[in-house]
């Protein structure tokens, strides 16, 4: 009795958390797929990344020294980051960042030409920086506390989510039974019902590690500042400082710096890989360091990293505090890429993205359960009109959020305003469309008529991405696999396929709540002994 | 700390336990369980003997599965209020030992 009475408070935990916290974890799976694909969706969004990498660069060090320059009297030009040409970067990226007289960061970017050394005109991030950072901290606007409040946000629902797998898991009595059950031809409820299960199960060793890094990465954000109060009276910069995770002080001497065409070993003595990306701190300075990065895309870290000091050019040991203290410091380090899926090329990252849409579904499928049991399942207290209106709100927020993707990734391919209001731009157009696809989920009437209407517009939706591409950039496709821009030509093909999927699976889903026959066998035969039973006239 | 801010704060802390004196553990999971695991995490980075980032580094990784081994233990165990007192005990204590504790540094 009591085992069966724990039994049904950890479903009702599960089920509860699922149904409040649904369309959130929705939401940040779904994204969460996308950010996969932040930096190779770089070149389909941007034609000035797509060309061949020249094997001999034009020098850099002097560009950027005229850069900070320029700028060193609106700011104190501390940290210089420098991407290097490589893979989907035909060209140099430089931020040039530090605080100005009212300790406000202040920061600028530009792009070099590889092949000429001059300044390319600058595109501000658009709606694949927006889709990441919808991830990483619903883009939570400065008004309402900044990105660090959407970070915490995100980790608390990291911790549902692992909540979620725990209390799942326990709820199933028959794991391996129901592991492998999956009614497709009975009740709508079993269908969704088994799904869910077999999803969930099958992916609860992916989706717990994918939980726990996820709430670190967002927690994080809470939990420093709280043992900062707690330990080190509210000084968070002394407990950075404890951890050994501050950057070294300015020596306030000014030094001239090493050029950074010649800096550091150019290629990392272990793997062969080639540096990539540069970042300077105390820039100009005595103390000035200069961390190499390279790719480390076999490797359970984020990258490979070599400090050196820019004045002498000599590497500076033990400065990956990460890397170089024990073992729960390293395991800290692989939280990163063990999220974003980065050890293991492409390969990984589509089983990654695989995985991750099904976690979608399946909290879709948690919540549409949860509606239906009540709907029709008998086991709810409220008006059916009560449980259609949470039915239709569900379907038009979930099904209306790749629609919203998909159009705000359209709107920025031929986005005609200011480049510095391109982000807000997009942020408007997507919570614009989202609402939009909302709205027409909702109004729709029939629930399964919405979804399929909603999926099929994504699918047309991808498949008009690539000609897009084509009429705006002038890149055809097919001509594009053995050249520079062979990255955004991939993109195209992918979102053809997607497409095309999606508008197949629209056209077969059904238009209406299939009929429960086994319940509408059981209804005729009350009706046929009602009959039998009523006395003939 | 202003007195509009410390009113706000002592409205939502009075709702919080109202909230719990209501329903004890959707009010724990939500509320307590943190206190509880951060005061803990707290204390043992205060007290325990042992290097101070690798405390911060391991506790840090620990720390979350403990909050939800906390949510997860309000509906496991059958006692109504047993793990909301567990809770806030393990949080007074754990806060005993951080104000008697000596600066970890």
């Amino acid at each position: 009795m009591a085992n069966r009475e724990r039994q049904i408070r950890i479903y009702d935990l599960h089920s509860w958390t699922g149904v409040a916290l649904g369309i959130i974890m929705f939401f940040v799976c779904f994204t969460g797929s996308l950010a996969l694909f932040h930096h190779e969706f770089e070149p389909w969004e941007d034609e000035l990344r797509r060309g061949e990498i020249t094997s001999s660069p034009v020098p850099i060090h002097d560009k950027v020294g005229e850069i900070v320059e320029r700028h060193s009297g609106e700011f104190e030009p501390n940290f210089v980051n420098v991407s290097l040409p490589h893979g989907e970067h035909g060209h140099y990226d430089v931020f040039v960042g530090g605080p100005d007289a009212d300790g406000e960061f202040q920061n600028v970017e530009a792009r070099i030409s590889a092949t000429t050394g001059e300044e390319l005109a600058f595109r501000e991030e658009g709606a694949n920086r927006l889709l990441y950072d919808l991830h990483r901290d619903l883009a939570w606007p400065d008004a309402l506390g900044g990105r660090q409040v959407g970070r915490i946000l995100v980790g608390l629902v990291g911790i549902a989510f692992l909540l979620l797998i725990l209390t799942g898991i326990v709820s199933h009595t028959k794991i391996t039974k129901e592991l492998f059950t999956l009614r497709y031809l009975k009740s709508v409820r079993l269908k969704w019902q088994d799904s869910h299960k077999v999803m969930g199960l099958w992916t609860s060793p992916f989706a717990a590690m994918i939980a726990l890094t996820g709430a670190f990465l967002g927690v994080i954000a809470l939990l420093l500042p709280l043992l900062a109060f707690v330990t080190m009276k509210g000084d968070q910069e002394a407990l950075i400082a404890e951890l050994g995770l501050e950057q070294p002080a300015r020596a306030e001497i000014s030094a001239p710096m090493i050029p950074m065409d010649q800096i550091g070993p150019r290629v990392h003595p272990e793997t062969g890989n080639p540096v990539n990306f540069i970042r300077y701190t105390n820039w100009g300075d005595q103390n000035a360091q200069a961390v190499l990065n390279y790719k480390a895309e076999q490797r359970l870290l984020y990258s490979d990293a070599i400090t050196v000091s820019a004045v002498t050019g000599e590497i500076v040991p033990g400065q990956e505090i990460l890397l170089n203290n024990g073992p729960f410091a390293y395991i800290l380090a692989t939280f990163s890429p063990l999220h974003y899926g980065t050890y293991g090329g492409i390969v990984l990252k589509l089983i990654y993205f695989v995985l991750g849409m099904g976690l979608a579904v399946m909290s879709a499928l948690g919540s549409m359960m949860w509606i239906e049991r009540r709907r029709h399942g008998g086991e709810g207290n409220k008006s059916d009109r009560f449980y259609a209106i949470l039915s239709a709100i569900n379907t038009g927020v979930c099904a209306g959020l790749p629609a919203a993707a998909v159009a705000v990734l359209a709107f920025d391919k031929v986005y005609w305003g200011a480049e510095a209001a391109r982000y807000t731009s997009m942020v408007w157009f997507l919570f614009g469309a989202w609402l939009l696809a909302a709205i027409f989920g909702f109004m729709r009437g029939n629930d399964y008529k919405a979804n399929r209407e909603l999926l099929a517009v994504t699918g047309f939706g991808l498949v008009a991405l690539a000609p897009l591409n084509w009429i705006v950039t002038g890149d055809v496709m097919w001509s594009n696999f053995s050249t520079g821009a062979a990255g955004s030509a991939w993109f195209d093909l992918a979102f053809i396929l997607l497409g095309s999927s999606a508008v197949f699976i629209a056209a077969k889903l059904p238009a209406e709540r299939p009929v429960d026959k086994r319940r509408q066998k059981k209804a005729e035969a009350a009706l046929d002994s009602d009959a039998e039973l009523q006395p003939a006239e | 700390m202003s007195p509009v801010v410390m009113g706000i704060l002592g409205t939502l802390f009075l709702g919080i336990c109202y909230g719990t004196w209501r329903n004890p553990r959707l009010w724990s999971a939500l509320f307590w369980s943190f206190v509880a695991t951060f005061m803990i995490t707290a204390a043992i980075v205060m007290a325990f003997p042992a290097d101070f980032a690798q405390k911060v580094f391991a506790l840090t990784i620990v720390m979350p599965l403990v909050w939800v081994g906390f949510q997860f233990w309000l509906y496991w165990n059958p006692g109504r209020w047993t793990v909301t007192l567990y809770l806030l005990g393990i949080s007074l204590i754990s806060g005993l030992i951080v104000a008697f504790s000596p600066s970890p540094v």
